[in-house]
């Protein structure tokens, strides 16, 4: 593998078109391949709300690769090719990709594309570099759209604790509030939680919003990150109470068009300041008793 | 001053072209692997071949909404069904039935019928009762797989007995409708699926049987009448 001595070269120079081919032939066949595919997405399930989070993640995840490639330098990562581990990968997520889509499971066919990138960074520059690179790869399963019947397994109870939590709280305020199933009455209004107001979609997006922040942040403890990792869920549920107590707050004070206009898009930022807030508080926490903890054993 | 550059690598050629070629095949044959073949190249439309009498059972005006037969969006339903129909029916003692058809030419893995037990809840309803039914239509060729179950939503309760039937089969859980799908899927061969439903407002649980029986005799006129003009269109035949 030629990997060592590379001239800086313009595009323009005829030298490095043979530097340029086989580029163009691996990012060429990646789009033949994945752009059907993401047409279908963005046609379909990345234009509803439950999928929302997809396209996020997807672009979130490239910016990480780029962010990971321009420390790859410093980072003095050896380049060794690993062509058997690559192949096989690469073959994998190739025949998951062919069943995927013309069966239609997009589990397999968005999953897929982890595989083939994973398996085409091995043949290239082998483990160490994959390695590198772990984060980026695992952070795209997030993009992948899970099946409804999973989906809904898991948002129609939190929607249904997202409801109840909220109409306690409002309900301790002295709000005049009641509840049935996932619909809040508050004084003469009827609000509907909907999926995207507390599901797997906002929990994934935080999820991704945390992980991402921790890998960034560049924790050393492993421990640490994990706790973060699962302490999400609590902030993603608590952001979520958060912004149906702010809508609800929203429509009994300034009417229903104010709940489902400007001011709806305005509790999905309330959400997102809200879980950053957690995020970035819990973590300095958690730093700290760390902190204090090594302190009081030394 | 932020430095966006990154040294690109140089690529091996040989690799890069096995990469290429292998990506190419796999598109191709992800086009040629896609099942292309529908059950029924021309469906019958529903609303003609569903007679407004069955029997004795007379087409009303529907005095109750009724329950969506998708989880979310109304406007999802277009993109899940091809056609749904949905009615009211009254027999001459006054007995009155909803009636849901919801008719898909094409099932796939991510775009199937929605079970009621599935889009009833979905829509706030609790589910009170669920329990497999075999219902024994004259006329159909094999004993049809379905459910009978109870829904309530503040002071509606509503008996439900439904079948779906998928190809030439009646799925009763969703990994089946997926596994049914795959097979056909990887021999070319698409299924279509249509969902039977009918319903009943009930005042108390205690009346559901009562309700059931008057499912049945209303599905019995409904598969006699549209057996006449679209086989197979809501029941499965055995050939296929």
């Amino acid at each position: 593998m030629n990997t060592s001595t590379s001239k800086k070269s313009s595009l323009l120079n005829p030298n490095s078109l043979t530097k340029i081919i086989p580029w163009l032939l691996v990012v060429i066949g990646i789009l033949v391949v994945y752009i059907p595919t993401f047409i279908d997405l963005f046609k379909g399930l990345w234009s509803e709300d439950r999928h929302a989070h997809g396209p996020i993640v997807f672009v979130v995840s490239l910016w990480f690769f780029y962010y990971k490639a321009k420390l790859l330098r410093d980072a003095k990562v050896p380049l060794v090719s690993s062509p058997v581990l690559g192949w096989s990968i690469l073959v994998l997520g190739l025949l998951l990709y062919v069943i995927g889509r013309s069966q239609t499971f997009y589990v397999f066919e968005v999953g897929s594309l982890v595989f083939v990138l994973l398996g085409i960074v091995l043949i290239f520059w082998g483990v160490k570099v994959a390695q590198h690179f772990w984060f980026a790869f695992f952070f795209m399963i997030f993009m992948v759209p899970l099946p409804a019947s999973i989906v809904d397994a898991v948002t129609q109870p939190m929607k249904v604790a997202v409801s109840v939590a909220a109409e306690y709280l409002l309900y301790t305020l002295d709000y005049p509030v009641a509840r049935s199933g996932v619909i809040i009455t508050i004084g003469q209004y009827q609000l509907l939680v909907a999926d995207a107001c507390a599901g797997l979609n906002s929990l994934f997006t935080l999820e991704a919003l945390g992980l991402l922040y921790m890998n960034v942040m560049r924790h050393e403890s492993a421990f640490r990150n994990a706790l973060l990792a699962t302490l999400i869920v609590p902030i993603s549920f608590a952001s979520n109470v958060t912004r149906v107590i702010v809508l609800s707050l929203i429509t009994y004070y300034w009417g229903d068009a104010a709940g489902q206009g400007f001011l709806h898009e305005f509790s999905g930022m309330v959400l997102f300041i809200t879980a950053l807030m957690l995020i970035i508080g819990v973590d300095s926490t958690l730093r700290a008793i760390t902190l204090a903890w090594s302190r009081r054993r030394a | 001053m932020l430095n966006l550059s990154i040294k690109i690598p140089d690529l091996p050629l040989r690799a890069s072209v096995g990469i290429f070629l292998l990506l190419i095949i796999t598109a191709i044959t992800s086009v040629i692997a896609t099942p292309k073949y529908r059950t029924l190249t021309h469906p019958p439309v529903l609303e003609s071949v569903v007679p407004l009498q069955l029997g004795e059972w007379k087409n009303k005006p529907n005095p109750y909404a009724q329950v969506s037969v998708n989880t979310y969006a109304q406007n999802l339903s277009d993109f899940i069904y091809d056609q749904v129909m949905m009615r009211t029916y009254e027999d001459n003692s006054g007995n009155q039935v909803m009636v849901a058809l919801a008719y898909a030419g094409e099932q796939r893995q991510e775009i199937k019928i929605h079970q009621p037990e599935v889009c009833y809840p979905a829509q706030g309803y609790e589910m009170l009762r669920i329990h497999n039914h075999v219902f024994h239509i004259p006329g159909s060729q094999m004993p049809i797989n379905g459910k009978q179950l109870i829904f309530r939503k503040d002071n509606r309760m509503e008996a439900v007995s439904y079948w779906i039937r998928l190809g030439n089969s009646y799925p009763m859980s969703g990994f089946q409708m997926r596994l049914k799908i795959l097979k056909e899927g990887l021999k070319g061969n698409l299924d279509d699926g249509i969902l039977v439903r009918v319903s009943t407002i009930i005042n108390q649980e205690s009346d559901a049987p009562k309700a059931y029986l008057l499912h049945e005799k209303f599905l019995t006129e409904l598969v006699h009448n549209v057996q006449l003009s679209a086989p197979q269109l809501i029941v499965a035949s055995k050939e296929k």
